[in-house]
């Protein structure tokens, strides 16, 4: 159970969050709905640690996640539209020298499998500034599999669907099914709901922030 | 599975990373000598051709050359992984961010030095430089190099997603980047006139190693506040 | 004591009763010395009058230092307790100490020009000035490179602290450059062996000129106080516009 209690999240002067709780289950989806510029990224970006957290507590089973910022981060994989892909890498290259940062030791094959997972192995030794931002979306989801090698609790996920074509949605959601298998946490910021085929949870941050 | 990687293995591959980047082919590494060498020349031509001058002031103009040839690309080393969210994903990994500026100054230092390593043997013909001030020179660019960029990193952190970084990052590099020149001259100097160059060398050393600490803090400081925006 | 004085509204109060002090000594100050630096105080034997400049520029050197100092020490308090008062202060003491550096600058070179024949000699404590100068002007530009005011004064706030420690090193890197290169042969303005009747005036002018800039920051801080009051009020307004209409 991912826990926040009465916390307070600014950005730049602008109070996006006052005192808000919320909880969002383990092992299971959820997505985080409202309109443009409710706070989902800000929402996302805080719990994964980027933006700092004024006020407030954000637990994971008792555990404040913030004490220990490296657990915490073996702990999650985040992705967002910005994807985190060097232009002068290519796919292959951006994909083992993030596992590489990460301090995973992982084999050439496991790479390749990883990309396999969401069909870029025949792209994998493009350049990222060749890719489209579809290609690059896949490149950046690839990580998705790499985690479910290693020991990763979470995903958090801002807009990921939204260069995908129909396959790639597919390859996506068997990425998602697979992690929760392993009891994987998945947080989702996302507009469109029915490209899902699977149980979520709804956290509409619209109603939730009025009734805080 | 897999084990994890110790933090020196982290830091290795970093290193891999930035070379990966940079170096992509040899014309990377051209391109960087040839503007040491036409700042070279531009000097020349503007002082003219008397060798009683060149030798006064050849020592000068190696380190301005390597701090005018360090500087243009300082802008581009933070912000081009910033942009495209690199950062981004640094921060939200079990790597401490200060380890990762660290490699990321050690490998800017390494692709800036080893060009000028690379082109060193022209530069003494060029200008005229004595045998004996060679060794003195090499060590006296190794630590400098490392000290410009590891402020280097710092003002490229202070720039991150500032309008008009390209201008406002050498007002605020050159002044916290004199002692480097001053003492790096000063080795040199003492060289030709036969004094003991150690002073200089211990100050310049004692200065590279300040920042050697403080650089990968300060800057790891900067990032999140930037990352936080 | 900080975090007490940053409360804004005590801030304005406190500062409501002593402003009129320090405009007060900050005049007397300023008036006695001028008085006796241009008419009561004796010649230079080798500068003749020239030396009354002095009377401006080491004042405006120490000043420049001095509020340089006080300049980090506030954006250590920034970063650290947060606090946005604290980054009103250094961001007034920032013009007021590049002006200051910049009078010494100034000051320096129009002593040199009837004492070295020339306006502008890279005398060690003139060069160590210069690059005081492009460290203020540093912080207020970077301070205004940003498209939000908040990032510019951390980012900034950095920037003063690295230069806090750099300052020294550089200071002391041009001295050494500066025996390196030129023995010492330079006649220092306001050495050792100073007059006690020019001691009077210097010190009255150092005076004068410190409680003139706390009264221009005090000034400045308010001033921004006021400023960001408007600031919100106008966003406040917006909004209620907007709520309105929709």
């Amino acid at each position: 159970m991912l826990y926040l209690k009465d916390v307070t999240i600014k950005r730049g002067l602008k109070t996006v969050f006052y005192n808000w709780s919320a909880t969002i289950e383990n092992s299971k989806v959820t997505i985080i709905s409202g309109k443009n510029g409710v706070g989902k990224s800000t929402l996302l970006r805080a719990i994964a640690g980027m933006i700092p957290i004024e006020k407030g507590i954000v637990k994971n089973h008792d555990n404040e996640i913030f004490k220990d910022k490296i657990k915490w981060g073996q702990n999650l994989i985040y992705i967002d539209s910005k994807n985190g892909l060097s232009k002068d890498l290519t796919v292959f290259e951006n994909l083992k020298t993030w596992s590489e940062m990460r301090g995973w030791k992982t084999s050439d094959n496991d790479l390749q499998k990883a990309l396999d997972s969401v069909d870029m192995l025949n792209h994998k030794n493009l350049y990222v500034s060749q890719c489209s931002e579809g290609l690059k979306k896949r490149a950046a989801l690839s990580r998705l599999y790499l985690s479910l090698l290693f020991d990763v609790g979470f995903w958090l996920l801002d807009e990921p669907t939204n260069e995908l074509d129909q396959k790639s949605i597919i390859l996506f959601n068997k990425l998602i099914q697979r992690f929760l298998e392993n009891k994987g946490t998945i947080l989702l910021a996302c507009h469109e709901l029915k490209l899902f085929n699977f149980n979520y949870e709804l956290l509409n941050l619209d109603l939730l922030k009025k009734k805080n | 599975m897999s084990l994890q990687s110790s933090f020196i293995q982290i830091f290795i591959s970093h290193i891999k990373r930035e070379f990966l980047i940079n170096f992509r082919s040899l014309v990377d590494v051209i391109a960087i000598i040839s503007f040491m060498i036409l700042i070279v020349t531009l000097f020349v031509l503007g002082i003219g051709p008397f060798e009683e001058k060149l030798k006064l002031i050849s020592n000068a103009i190696f380190w301005i050359g390597l701090i005018l040839a360090i500087i243009p690309s300082l802008e581009k080393t933070l912000q081009k992984d910033y942009d495209n969210g690199w950062l981004d994903q640094a921060t939200t990994s079990p790597t401490p961010m200060e380890l990762i500026l660290l490699s990321k100054s050690l490998a800017y230092w390494l692709i800036v030095i080893i060009p000028l390593l690379i082109s060193l043997p022209l530069f003494i013909v060029l200008l005229n430089i004595k045998l004996k001030l060679i060794p003195w020179l090499l060590i006296s660019l190794l630590i400098g190099g490392l000290s410009i960029s590891l402020i280097g990193i710092i003002g490229s952190a202070l720039t991150l997603g500032a309008k008009r970084g390209n201008i406002l990052l050498p007002i605020l590099i050159i002044p916290l980047i004199i002692p480097i020149l001053i003492f790096g001259v000063g080795i040199s100097e003492a060289v030709r006139i036969n004094e003991s160059p150690l002073g200089n060398l211990f100050l310049l050393i004692g200065f590279t190693l300040i920042y050697l600490v403080i650089s990968p803090f300060i800057s790891a400081f900067l990032i999140r506040i930037a990352i936080s925006r | 004591m900080f975090d007490w004085l940053a409360n804004p509204n005590r801030f304005n109060r406190i500062t409501e009763k002593i402003q009129p002090c320090i405009f007060l000594i900050a005049i007397i100050t300023l008036v006695s010395g001028l008085y006796f630096s241009l008419f009561d105080s004796p010649k230079d034997y080798q500068q003749g009058d020239a030396v009354r400049i002095m009377y401006v520029h080491v004042p405006s050197a120490w000043l420049a230092s001095i509020l340089y100092f006080s300049l980090a020490i506030s954006c250590v308090f920034y970063l650290v307790w947060k606090h946005p008062l604290a980054d009103l202060v250094s961001s007034s003491i920032a013009p007021i100490g590049a002006l200051f550096s910049a009078l010494t600058l100034v000051t320096g070179s129009l002593w040199g020009k009837p004492m070295w024949g020339t306006w502008w000699v890279w005398d060690a404590r003139l060069t160590s000035m210069l690059v005081l100068f492009f460290f203020y002007l540093g912080y207020i530009l970077l301070s205004n490179a940003f498209e939000r005011k908040i990032d510019g004064s951390k980012t900034a706030s950095v920037l003063a602290i690295v230069g806090l420690i750099n300052l020294p090193i550089v200071k002391f890197s041009v001295d050494w450059w500066h025996t390196l290169h030129q023995p010492a042969s330079i006649i220092k303005i306001g050495g050792p062996s100073i007059d006690d009747k020019m001691l009077l005036p210097l010190i009255l002018m150092i005076f004068a000129l410190s409680f003139f800039s706390l009264y221009m920051i005090i000034l400045n801080v308010k001033t921004k106080l006021i400023e960001k009051k408007c600031e919100a009020l106008l966003l406040k307004s917006n909004l209620e516009e907007i709520s309105k209409a929709g």
